[in-house]
């Protein structure tokens, strides 16, 4: 692979913005990144630094129970 | 697959160079956010907070949050001072058996291809790896943080595993576990909660046994509004049973026709538990339609 012409980084990477949720999930803010991975993106940033998070407080779960 | 990392594995005296490739991907159906109003995709745009210009990517530094919640700017040159910066090496620290490794600890998995230099000591390594049933622990420099990953065969290749710090790990405070010390399972569901475990256990996990339903109901949903269709609905989850024994009893007939029905599908555990056992003195399962169609999700 030849390097990046804007950064020079010579592995596959994204510009786009990562977006760690609280989740662990990731969301990239570039719409054709390819592949939401830490190593592709040199830029990371929690989801409370977009626009102070979007994931909100932890609710508790609903879940089926037998006693 | 495209190369992410590029560098070497250190086994004693013995360096692999080897390439990195992300290991799995998420098969989520992609969702945008839209306009509502219009239906245009939502953008983003990185501004900067005081000209409210655009910050092209090359313009992008980082800001890292104090003790004291003040944003200190480092640069290139100072990251470059943290002491793993330039190491390009998985450094093989350690080795331990395959389940002394609690999967809460693994993060992201990697796919490592060696270099064609590498091949012969990579194969020696994998192979040794197999023999001995051990994963490698290992330190290794990814996006200029260290970080604890463990190197383990899958199939024909090695993989790493970045693994997470203990302090990133959780640590679970329910009000439930300090009951605990009063706590005395009841015999006869805990040898009922085994005989289920015996009925639904399997040597090793086949993936192929499970599907993405919620991706397939997710997929037609979609195809139905796109094509002006009307979408049939999800049945409702029936109520959840209060008698945990009932329970119990119910989930392991259950379990004892999906097996009957499924045939030789699912490996069995060659040894049954005592209550397992015992289980085995009532009748025969009998067959059922559908009994691989997936659960209703509740």
């Amino acid at each position: 692979m030849s390097s990046c012409s804007d950064c020079g980084l010579e592995v596959d990477h994204c510009h786009g913005t990562l977006v760690v949720h609280d989740d662990r999930t990731l969301d990239c803010t570039d719409a054709a990144c390819e592949l939401p991975d830490l190593l592709r993106h040199p830029l990371i940033v929690d989801c409370v630094a977009v626009l102070g998070g979007c994931c909100g407080a932890e609710e508790p779960l609903d879940f089926a129970i037998a006693s | 697959m495209r190369v992410v990392w590029r560098g070497t594995i250190s086994f004693g005296l013995v360096t692999i160079p080897v390439r990195l490739y992300v290991a799995t991907e998420n098969k989520n159906i992609p969702s945008h956010q839209i306009h509502v109003n219009d239906g245009g995709r939502v953008q983003y745009k990185r501004v900067c907070s005081i000209d409210g210009a655009e910050v092209p990517y090359e313009e992008i530094g980082r800001g890292y949050e104090s003790a004291t919640g003040e944003i200190v700017m480092l640069s290139e040159v100072d990251l470059a001072m943290l002491p793993a910066k330039t190491s390009r090496s998985i450094e093989v620290i350690s080795f331990l058996p395959v389940q002394a490794v609690d999967p809460i600890y693994l993060d992201r998995s990697y796919y490592v291809e060696p270099e064609p230099q590498g091949a012969k000591a990579y194969r020696l390594l994998r192979d040794a790896l197999r023999k001995q049933r051990r994963v490698a622990v290992a330190k290794v420099t990814l996006r200029d943080r260290e970080i604890v990953a463990a190197l383990r065969v899958h199939g024909d290749v090695l993989i790493l595993a970045t693994m997470l710090w203990p302090d990133e790990v959780r640590e679970p405070r329910f009000p439930f576990l300090a009951e605990d010390d009063e706590w005395s399972t009841p015999s006869q569901e805990l040898a009922m909660a085994e005989a289920l475990i015996d009925s639904l256990s399997d040597e090793e996990l086949d993936p192929g046994r499970y599907r993405d339903v919620h991706r397939e109901t997710l997929t037609a949903l979609i195809d139905a509004k796109a094509t002006g269709r009307t979408p049939t609905p999800e049945g409702e989850p029936g109520p959840a049973s209060r008698d945990l024994l009932a329970a119990l009893r119910a989930s392991i007939e259950s379990a004892k026709q999906r097996r009957s029905t499924a045939g030789n599908g699912g490996r069995r555990r060659t040894e049954p538990s005592t209550a397992a056992a015992k289980k085995k003195q009532k009748k025969p399962a009998q067959p059922v339609r559908g009994a691989d169609a997936p659960k209703k999700r509740g």
